[in-house]
């Protein structure tokens, strides 16, 4: 069977859906572009990845136990009370914590470069790599966007064992998404 | 004679001399951690403890009232602007400002004024446009801005193009803004050097606004706080007279926190549903938590423009400084008192209120333009914020300036002079003069 004879012919009907689909998809972008039209950079990538399903996994309280998270995938991560989270390294933000949220995920980084760690709600991020935290380059957010609301801009090496430390949050979840900034030089 | 007069003042209030000549002990010291940013004097360990402690509650986000185990720090809005101080002024910095067009950015506050008057909001929406708010509960408003390009030529036929920002409040929800609000865009300041600015006696500011500078004519922004007539200090306009005064505002206008200085948050009486919300406490922010955030903001260093402070910049970008005439606003040196191995610093502001000309003044929401004083920025800790922080920042009290140069341009008023002074240098001076300016 030859790809010409799979085609079906485009009748007034399919051509209507798909300008309706074209029309619709156009309607959701402009939407997500609109709802987060604030971060200082292109966040398409992210925005693609939060509207997917996330996997869900347990944040751990120590870091023996955390999981691994792998970039380019998005996660919800259930998290503990804050004072239950054996951290690392200090939160290198001082915050008062009460009723706060954190936890604890490893992931490593296959090239060294810049990678953007991408969340939903309002967490404080630390990357801790040999028991040292990772300067972050740069930051950006758009309170008014969940889908990510803040984006931390890490320089990482290839193949360390990072821990991601989350905490002085107020949910008992977060979305997350650790990918390769597009920007980098 | 009067100048005889106004000579004795300043030697008096210790402004006479070189303005040039290097000062004692430095309020300005490197900045090793941009988190944790020092304090300009040793502390005592009670102090310490106390400062840290203000650091905790400066970087605190702030959480609705009723969020289980979250007792000390919840009551934040429901309406508010920021959820933390470090939102804005982040690690004691100034915002970055405004890229492009778009929503209003972080650190970018809309604040409302009734026109004519020192203090009193806007009648349904208080003094801050409430651009955040709580689960279940909408905003007061939306603020995008678009830039308009205006373009101009310097005297040898460069080339230059100024973004002039023009505001739109969508989706205003208690009914429209009155007529007569000045919609104030105000880009969130570096609080470094505060309690410094804080220490500068009356006596100096009164010399210098005697003081004859050719045009310049600034004046004491007098302010009534607490039944007393004081200069006002801080802000771009100099509304707050102290840095309690400033930090309780903030907390209670644009964090909708209640202290016991500022009792109540932005909530209107046209804003019943505001009034109403619960509490996180009365007041939220306790007298101990108040009292270690101004020990922490008092205290702060100005950060050196480099980590080494080996150079002072180029000295020719001093001389032409002081020959286009920008050091009679910005004087590099001021006294303090009261401050222990300190008797003077180096600011480059007056601490005074002078007309900058209609092109950067406020407007109303029907359109007429607002009063245009401004307060001399101080140019301190400048080379930090445009190098040190390695990121895009805007300048003057909405950002709209992508560098010195668009800021020097956006200068009238009082300072016309000076603005036609730097049009008229070569490319090379007023890329000498940028640079100085821009390493203070």
């Amino acid at each position: 069977m030859t790809n010409r004879s799979r085609r079906r012919p485009l009748t007034p009907l399919i051509l209507a859906r798909i300008a309706a689909l074209i029309l619709g998809l156009a309607t959701i972008g402009a939407h997500a572009a609109a709802a987060c039209g604030n971060f200082k950079w292109n966040v398409e990538h992210e925005l693609t990845l939060f509207a997917g399903a996330p996997h869900v996994l347990k944040a751990a309280t120590r870091a023996a136990d955390a999981p691994e998270l792998r970039p380019g995938t998005l996660y919800a991560l259930q998290l503990a009370p804050q004072e239950q989270v054996q951290f690392p390294h200090a939160p290198s933000k001082r915050m008062l914590t009460d009723g706060a949220y954190g936890g604890l995920v490893h992931f490593k980084v296959p090239t060294a470069g810049r990678y953007r760690i991408a969340i939903d709600s309002p967490f404080w991020i630390d990357v801790v790599d040999g028991g040292k935290a990772v300067s972050s380059i740069d930051f950006g957010g758009d309170p008014s966007c969940n889908a990510p609301r803040k984006i931390v801009i890490y320089a990482l090496p290839a193949g360390d064992d990072l821990t991601l430390q989350l905490s002085a949050g107020t949910t008992s979840t977060l979305r997350i998404t650790i990918t390769p900034d597009p920007t980098q030089p | 004679m009067r100048r005889r007069g106004i000579a004795a003042a300043l030697v008096a209030a210790g402004l006479a001399g070189s303005v040039w000549a290097a000062g004692d002990a430095t309020a300005q010291v490197a900045f090793k951690d941009r988190r944790d940013p020092p304090s300009y004097r040793p502390l005592t360990p009670d102090e310490q403890q106390s400062r840290d402690f203000g650091l905790t509650i400066f970087d605190t986000t702030w959480v609705a009232a009723g969020i289980p185990r979250a007792a000390r720090r919840d009551g934040v809005g429901p309406l508010y602007a920021a959820a933390s101080c470090d939102a804005c002024h982040n690690d004691g910095a100034r915002a970055p400002g405004p890229a492009d067009d778009g929503r209003q950015p972080a650190g970018l506050l809309v604040q409302l004024r009734r026109a004519g008057s020192d203090d009193t909001g806007d009648v349904r929406y208080g003094h801050i446009l409430g651009t955040q708010a709580i689960d279940a509960w909408r905003p007061e408003a939306s603020v995008t801005l678009h830039y308009r390009l205006r373009n101009g030529r310097y005297a040898d036929g460069t080339g230059w193009q100024l973004r002039e920002p023009q505001y739109t409040v969508t989706g205003t929800r208690y009914g429209p803004l009155a007529d007569d609000t000045v919609i104030a865009p105000r880009l969130a300041p570096a609080i470094f050097g505060d309690g410094l600015l804080e220490a500068v006696p009356i006596e100096t500011l009164q010399a210098l606004e005697q003081q004859e500078r050719g045009t310049v004519s600034g004046h004491i922004a007098w302010r009534t706080h607490d039944g007393r007539r004081v200069p006002g200090r801080f802000g771009w306009q100099a509304d707050a007279v102290s840095v309690a005064d400033q930090t309780t505002r903030a907390f209670a206008r644009e964090m909708g926190l209640t202290s016991s200085a500022q009792p109540h948050d932005d909530c209107t009486a046209a804003q019943t549903d505001c009034r109403t919300a619960p509490s996180g406490g009365s007041p939220e922010v306790p007298d101990d938590f108040i009292t270690s955030v101004l020990m922490f903001e008092q205290t702060l260093a100005v950060p050196n423009s480099s980590a080494d402070n080996k150079t002072d910049g180029d000295p020719r970008g001093a001389a032409l400084f002081e020959r286009s005439g920008c050091a009679a606003c910005h004087p590099p040196s001021l006294p303090v008192r009261g401050i222990d191995g300190l008797t003077q610093i180096h600011p480059y502001t007056d601490l005074l209120v002078h007309d900058m000309g209609p092109a950067l003044a406020d407007r109303r929401v029907d359109g007429r333009p607002a009063p245009r004083a401004w307060r001399t920025a101080p140019l301190w800790g400048l080379g930090y914020a445009l190098h040190a922080a390695n990121r895009q920042l805007g300048l003057l009290h909405d950002g709209r300036a992508r560098s010195v140069a668009e800021a020097v341009l956006w200068h009238g008023g009082d300072a016309a002079a000076s603005r036609a002074a730097f049009m008229a240098l070569s490319a090379t001076d007023r890329r000498r003069l940028s640079d100085w300016v821009g390493t203070r």
